[in-house]
């Protein structure tokens, strides 16, 4: 039988060996903070050439309806309004907490796992439908001059490629995304729990 | 720049040892426990500036350690596990000392607690005062007596049990 004070010279008598050098630790900081930034970019790239493309369509080319402008403000403020979220995500987990107690600090990263599920969950299918309906107010005019197979052909694919990220995208990619963020969430709470006073 | 380099280098000299037992005792894993304690330590670099010598500086660091290993989640974490694990047995060979198989033993138990308690006995173990610990986990230090005790007779208990295997 041991007893705790056995315990603790057993404790004591170890000395960890293999732990990084100062030095690997001061070359990790730099390519920590790359790894955030090159996140960033590919979010930005991703969404930048599509908002260019409308851009130039809107400005090069001249509509006769309002309804296509419409559509394109619609298009355009929904990749922006889209990208803002996706911004303010990277900048909010780059935010260092670490210095709060712990209970506060488990708080503020159960509340931004509770937000990053939120948007999961409808600022994808939100972000779709805008889009949609911005695509569809554009295309009144733009296929309005198209035969109708052709016309028919574009609201088709059009709507296949909605029902493909509602049905598809959200019900499965969405669904495990949201299953990984609700067993961290409620690791998070179990953990919120033993630092209750 | 160099100054802070320096102020870092006797920083993680001095602390590394208590902080990398932490992170191993809450991860029960030494690769897992390397990529906490070295995620502490940037958080360190990178607040430098910020500790105002309001508390002790160990009290600081431990701080950003506990939070560093409550945001490591693991999706297996939770499940119980009763046997030895293969570190444990393997310990148990002949070319380990017996003093490093009680170390290994140890740690095994410690991962038994919940994560709260693996990082308050660590600090026990450690020898840190309770109104530092206290300090650390934002709790009063009667809270904290009456965990501390609970803490290491069912630690005792767990090590018992497993050393009569």
């Amino acid at each position: 039988m041991q007893d705790f004070d056995e315990l603790k010279n057993i404790w004591q008598q170890e000395e960890p060996k293999q732990m990084p050098e100062a030095s690997e630790i001061l070359s990790r900081i730099s390519s920590t903070k790359n790894s955030l930034a090159q996140n960033l970019l590919k979010a930005i790239v991703q969404l930048v050439p599509a908002f260019l493309v409308v851009l130039i369509i809107a400005i090069f080319i001249k509509f006769d309806s309002q309804v296509t402008y419409t559509g394109i403000v619609i298009i355009l403020v929904s990749i922006v309004v889209y990208g803002y979220f996706v911004v303010r995500h990277y900048f909010d987990l780059a935010k260092d907490y670490s210095l709060l107690k712990p209970a506060e600090y488990l708080a503020v990263i159960q509340k931004q796992y509770e937000v990053r599920k939120k948007f999961n969950t409808m600022g994808g299918l939100v972000y779709s439908v805008i889009l949609y309906i911005g695509i569809i107010l554009y295309m009144i005019e733009v296929a309005g001059h198209l035969s109708l197979l052709w016309q028919i052909a574009g609201y088709g694919l059009t709507t296949l490629w909605f029902l493909y990220v509602y049905f598809v995208l959200s019900k499965k990619v969405i669904k495990s995304e949201n299953e990984k963020f609700e067993t961290i969430i409620a690791q998070l709470k179990k953990l919120a729990g033993q630092f209750e006073e | 720049m160099q100054q802070k380099q320096s102020e870092f280098q006797k920083i993680y000299d001095k602390h590394r040892s208590k902080i990398f037992k932490l992170c191993l005792g809450y991860a029960g894993d030494r690769d897992i426990a390397n990529d906490l304690l070295q995620d502490t330590f940037i958080k360190v670099w990178e607040n430098l500036e910020k500790f105002r010598n309001e508390s002790a500086i160990s009290t600081w660091i431990y701080r950003i350690a506990v939070n560093t290993c409550l945001s490591y989640l693991r999706s297996e974490k939770n499940k119980a596990k009763d046997e030895l694990s293969d570190y444990i047995l393997e310990t148990r060979s002949d070319e380990v000392s017996e003093k490093e198989q009680q170390v290994a033993l140890l740690y095994k138990c410690i991962s038994k607690l919940e994560e709260q308690e693996r990082m308050i006995i660590t600090m026990v173990l450690d020898e840190a005062d309770y109104n530092e610990i206290a300090e650390v986990f934002g709790i009063s230090e009667g809270n904290l007596r009456v965990k501390i005790h609970r803490i290491k007779l069912r630690l005792t208990e767990i090590y018992n049990h497993y050393a009569r295997l």
